[in-house]
């Protein structure tokens, strides 16, 4: 027979009575300063699942329950008479290893990176491309009239230079095969801020300020290489697809916080998105050097027109400390090694001349 | 009256392995036992607050939490798939929940609560007065948007009130007595203060050489340089610093305010000492904790924080608190909850 000393309340009532469990293999008596308050079989006991040290909950069948510290002895108890709830210490003795907790600690960094690194950008990518071109041209629908309206200003270039580089342009397209996008070309001054930039459809926007910062048609050629490799690889529609993942995919995670650190929850987010955004940059240069090998351009036009972008040929050392005290936050990957990359494909393209 | 004791026996160290045995099944079993993990954490918070030497219970069961976690979830999918591609079909989800989130909140508070006990006897929450969570959590708060926000305090004056009186433990009914004053009193305090430490800030972050009067031009820095990063930084700093004094000061201003002028049946009365300084410092070392560990401080900060809001409460009774006893109760649903946690809606406001 087992004894387990605790406190009786009967049902629906909060009056707390000090009191014993005996427990012994056919059923099961409660006492009270040696009086009996009730006994019956010991397996309409239901017990709680044993958690740290919080005492134990025992509901007896008539809605009365018994509520005890003494978790070892009731665990003893289940075991010696084979109670049906005689597992409900497993969790806890998972809980109590230290050893359980260091395997803990490498599955779930382990999963996280994983997740991050892999599993996030080969969904995103495999779904992105398993969708009909239509859902990339309805993420840019009106895009673009919208940025007119606010940010972009008709091109002031001569019509004759524009026509120049949309024959270019068409050269571009022409080399690259089996594309479903319908590529279109649009000049237009922004300031005097030298940027190009793509959208999901296929529509590609080119300032008169990168013009005219360009030496030759080939730097003009090199950028807008670039910015095809973002609409072929589906890059906008990858970042709506991964960033969804990781919204929903955080919030069931995180859900019901209260530590205070809601205020910092978004800041994973927020970097795991930057580190896709350079990804996506790189796999945009990788695009670019490619088919400018294939096309007979150096990529060296590249780097030159780079440097002349971010003003690093000047040898701006802060602005190079700048860039790399913000690799972690920044949305393009470090310029001095994008140019440094074409540097090495420009020397793969002179040797094979 | 008799004071009862009030005390919390947790601890980091314990706690630590719970919660990271639960990320790791949930893992394990993508995402299924989530469920079983929420019942765990809130059964160790609750198993561990002690009053006159007996703890709370908690009785959710997992399978009716992992249900109304699947439904809450799959809404919160459709809505941030929608957001990109059927921006109509978004705005009408978002106004959906909007127009819901008193029901929301009403059925989370009746689940929680049902699922609570304490000494065999269950709370209770009345789910009946939804004209009044209408008012409370919708109308009031478009009145306050209207006024610029100044009528913010009387919303959550109201908010609190909605919350707190139909609150029942067994048979027995909370009384609050809340007072609108206190409320404003507690947000201007919170302004002025927060505004004083911008102030300091700016102080420092000027004296940067000019730094920040660049970096903030209306046409944007020429180019940055590590004084403006740094500048930057700063400023960043000074926003987390101040939100978190904000919410320091409104929450253990009102939290005080809401236990000292509550009772239960008028039996039962309760106070809260909470100290400004003292949530200030262990809100801010517990983001600290958690950023500088990469968020394995976590359970530790947890336990911190419940333990000083258990301590900083009173409660004093007239009789023995053995004279309570059980009501009926209304079955209970998780769905409202889990809409809770999916939308991160703030169910449990300052208390």
């Amino acid at each position: 027979m087992k004894q387990i000393q605790g406190f009786y309340y009967a049902s629906g009532s909060a009056r707390r009575i000090p009191a014993m469990l005996q427990l012994d293999s056919s059923g099961y008596r409660v006492t009270s300063d040696a009086e009996d308050l009730i006994s019956g079989d010991l397996a309409t006991l239901r017990f709680s699942s044993r958690l740290g040290n919080i005492p134990r909950r025992v509901e007896l069948p008539d809605g009365a329950v018994f509520e005890s510290e003494d978790n070892t002895g009731i665990d003893q108890a289940l075991e010696q008479f084979q109670h049906p709830d005689e597992h409900s210490s497993r969790l806890h003795r998972i809980e109590s290893k230290w050893r359980w907790v260091l395997v803990g600690i490498i599955v779930i960094a382990g999963f996280l990176f994983s997740v991050v690194h892999w599993g996030i950008p080969a969904a995103s990518k495999a779904i992105a491309n398993s969708l009909p071109q239509a859902f990339s041209e309805r993420l840019a629908a009106g895009t673009l009239s919208t940025l007119d309206q606010f940010l972009l200003e008709p091109s002031e270039l001569p019509v004759k230079m524009q026509k120049m580089y949309t024959r270019k342009f068409q050269g571009l397209i022409s080399q690259i095969k089996h594309s479903p996008y319908r590529y279109r070309l649009h000049f237009r001054h922004m300031q005097d801020t030298p940027n190009a930039f793509a959208l999901p459809a296929g529509d590609i926007v080119i300032t008169d300020a990168l013009i005219t910062t360009a030496d030759s048609p080939e730097e003009v050629e090199a950028v807008l290489l670039h910015e095809m490799g973002h609409v072929e690889h589906r890059h906008s529609l990858r970042q709506v697809i991964s960033s969804s993942i990781v919204a929903i995919g955080s919030a069931y995670m995180t859900g019901g916080s209260t530590v205070g650190d809601e205020i910092f929850a978004g800041l994973p987010v927020f970097l795991v998105q930057q580190h896709y955004s350079r990804n996506s940059e790189n796999e945009a240069d990788d695009f670019a050097f490619q088919h400018m090998l294939q096309l007979g351009i150096d990529p060296i036009n590249f780097a030159t027109i780079m440097e002349k972008m971010t003003g690093a040929a000047q040898g701006d050392p802060s602005g190079q400390q700048v860039e790399r005290r913000l690799g972690y936050i920044s949305s393009h990957p470090l310029s001095t090694e994008r140019i440094q990359k074409a540097r090495e494909y420009s020397e793969q393209f002179r040797a094979a001349r | 009256m008799t004071p009862v004791s009030l005390r919390f026996t947790g601890s980091g160290k314990e706690y630590f392995r719970i919660w990271i045995v639960n990320i790791l099944l949930t893992i394990i079993t993508l995402g299924i036992y989530s469920a079983w993990a929420k019942v765990r954490n809130t059964r160790y918070f609750y198993g561990n607050t002690l009053l006159d030497n007996a703890p709370f219970e908690y009785h959710a069961s997992p399978i009716q939490i992992l249900k109304g976690r699947l439904i809450a979830f799959t809404v919160l999918a459709l809505y941030v798939l929608t957001a990109s591609y059927l921006p109509l079909l978004n705005a009408l989800l978002a106004l959906l929940v909007a127009l819901f989130v008193p029901v929301i909140i009403t059925k989370a508070l009746h689940f929680k609560m049902v699922m609570s006990s304490y000494r065999n006897i269950r709370f209770g929450f009345d789910q009946t007065h939804l004209g009044a969570a209408y008012g409370a959590y919708f109308f009031f708060p478009i009145i306050a948007f209207l006024t610029a926000y100044i009528l913010w305090p009387w919303v959550h004056k109201e908010m609190s009130k909605y919350r707190v009186s139909h609150l029942f433990y067994g048979d027995s009914r909370f009384q609050p007595d809340l007072k609108t004053g206190r409320y404003f009193l507690a947000y201007f305090l919170a302004v002025i203060l927060s505004l004083l430490l911008l102030i300091v800030f700016i102080g420092i972050a000027g004296s940067m050489t000019g730094a920040l009067d660049e970096l903030l031009a209306p046409d944007g820095p020429q180019e940055l340089s590590p004084a403006m990063i740094s500048a930057g930084m700063l400023l960043l700093l000074a926003l987390f610093a101040i939100t978190v004094l904000f919410r320091a000061v409104t929450g253990a201003m009102i939290t005080n305010h809401i236990y000292d002028h509550t009772n239960l049946d008028e039996t039962v009365y309760f106070g809260s000492k909470l100290k400004v300084t003292k949530l200030f410092w262990i809100y801010l070392t517990n983001i600290l904790g958690i950023v500088v560990t990469l968020g394995l401080f976590i359970p530790w900060a947890k336990v911190r924080l419940t333990r000083y809001r258990v301590e900083s409460t009173q409660v004093k009774t007239k009789e023995p608190l053995d004279e309570f006893t059980a009501a009926k109760q209304a079955k209970a649903k998780a769905l409202g909850d889990e809409f809770g946690d999916a939308f991160g809606i703030d169910i449990m406001g300052s208390l």
